[in-house]
């Protein structure tokens, strides 16, 4: 069972520093003040989606979200950082101009960051990402989560799912499928089935490249 | 231009003036990918500054377009914010002298409402959404637009879940010195 709790970070790069950006967030996160770890920072590709931006997906338990909070209040300037955290934060503001964060929670069978990453050591990592963020009834949510996992998943080849989620506060989930490669998203498209008209789901697709030093692609050392 | 099953992508700019943008929308075409339809949104129906392209991507080699990443050819750097949709070509086609465009993206509660559509020009369904469309109607002129819209112009009559609609007019050619006085005008009265 995934008992984690999930941050998504839709953040709104200063133009030009995606890639930079990326980096900076990896260091920040596996810095030893890191109280959440960044499991997979994505660059959104500019043929679905919007732009410039990143997206990050964070993992923590919800001991660990608690003792991260004081570190994001703006009234928390006298929190406790080791030295050189400041410096590497002072870099990601220079970096983005703002973002939407949302709290996730795993839907049923979603894998956790280790999983994952022994998934990618069995079948190697899968950077290529489909992310579907989809507005619900509240109470179609998990109905379109089961539905999502039992249709989609039979779509096609090496494309599967990756992760999915609840949102805490929106009637929304969010839903992601990874490749190998972007070889088969077209097949994976045409087949992709037409969710149950009672859903009633309005959809935002995006393309997403996880950065190469993402977690999640690294096998369990 | 558009053939049934075809893959294409619209890719909207937002933020600066409307020649900038249309400049910065033309460069950012990906390597690969032929020109479509540019289109300007203009005065009193919609988003505004805004550009939307319209491009057909190579049959089979999305792949290749996807790879190439912040190596497309595209300088981001001028982008402030920009959404992007990938769509699939139902029917329809451009045409080219048309004067101006009523888009709409639409939301239907079934999938078979998108097989029943009749009248746009044009016809995208979103490739992981397959109950919602991009839907082009065109028109010859402004005074086309207005009679079109007292008629009752767009989908509105289908009941839809959502739709958001604009007017835009087609960009023309290589010259974009034309839109710096075509919209500091706001008559707006004659035909381009």
């Amino acid at each position: 069972m995934n008992d984690y709790v999930y941050q998504y970070n839709d953040v709104f790069v200063t133009p030009g520093h995606t890639r930079v950006y990326q980096e900076t967030i990896g260091q920040l996160s596996r810095t030893p003040s890191s109280f959440q770890q960044v499991m997979g920072t994505f660059a959104v590709r500019r043929i679905s989606g919007s732009w410039p931006r990143v997206v990050n997906l964070w993992e923590s338990t919800w001991a660990d979200l608690a003792a991260a909070l004081p570190h994001h209040d703006p009234k928390g300037a006298s929190a406790e950082h080791p030295p050189g955290f400041g410096d590497v934060a002072n870099e990601v503001r220079r970096q983005r101009q703002g973002g939407w964060d949302r709290f996730l929670l795993p839907g049923p069978g979603s894998p956790d960051l280790a999983a994952l990453r022994r998934s990618t050591a069995q079948d190697g990592p899968r950077p290529c990402v489909l992310q579907l963020i989809v507005s619900l009834r509240d109470d179609a949510r998990p109905d379109y989560l089961r539905w999502f996992v039992d249709s989609c998943s039979a779509a096609t080849g090496r494309w599967r799912p990756l992760l999915w989620f609840t949102a805490v506060h929106d009637p929304q989930v969010f839903v992601y499928f990874a490749g190998p490669t972007w070889a088969g998203l077209e097949e994976l498209a045409s087949a992709w089935p037409a969710p149950p008209p009672a859903l009633r789901p309005a959809t935002e697709t995006w393309l997403l490249e996880a950065w190469p030093g993402s977690l999640y692609l690294q096998p369990p050392s | 231009m558009p053939v049934e099953g075809a893959w294409w992508t619209c890719w909207e700019l937002f933020g600066g003036a409307r020649p900038e943008l249309l400049r910065l929308l033309r460069q950012a075409r990906p390597k690969g990918v032929e020109p479509g339809l540019e289109l300007v949104s203009f005065g009193p129906g919609g988003l505004w500054p805004h550009v939307i392209g319209f491009w057909p991507l190579p049959a089979g080699r999305l792949d290749r377009v996807l790879s190439a990443g912040d190596g497309d050819g595209s300088d981001e750097t001028g982008f402030r914010w920009a959404r992007s949709k990938l769509l699939r070509a139902v029917s329809g086609d451009f045409d080219a002298d048309r004067t101006a465009y009523l888009i709409e993206y639409v939301r239907f509660a079934d999938q078979a409402a998108v097989e029943n559509l009749d009248g746009p020009d044009l016809v995208f369904v979103e490739a992981f959404a397959p109950s919602q469309v991009v839907l082009l109607w065109g028109a010859d002129s402004h005074d086309e637009c207005v009679a079109r819209e007292r008629a009752g112009w767009g989908s509105a009559h289908l009941h839809p879940e959502d739709r958001l609609a604009w007017w835009a007019v087609t960009a023309g050619g290589d010259d974009s010195g034309y839109l710096a006085a075509w919209f500091a005008d706001p008559a707006l009265e004659t035909d381009r």
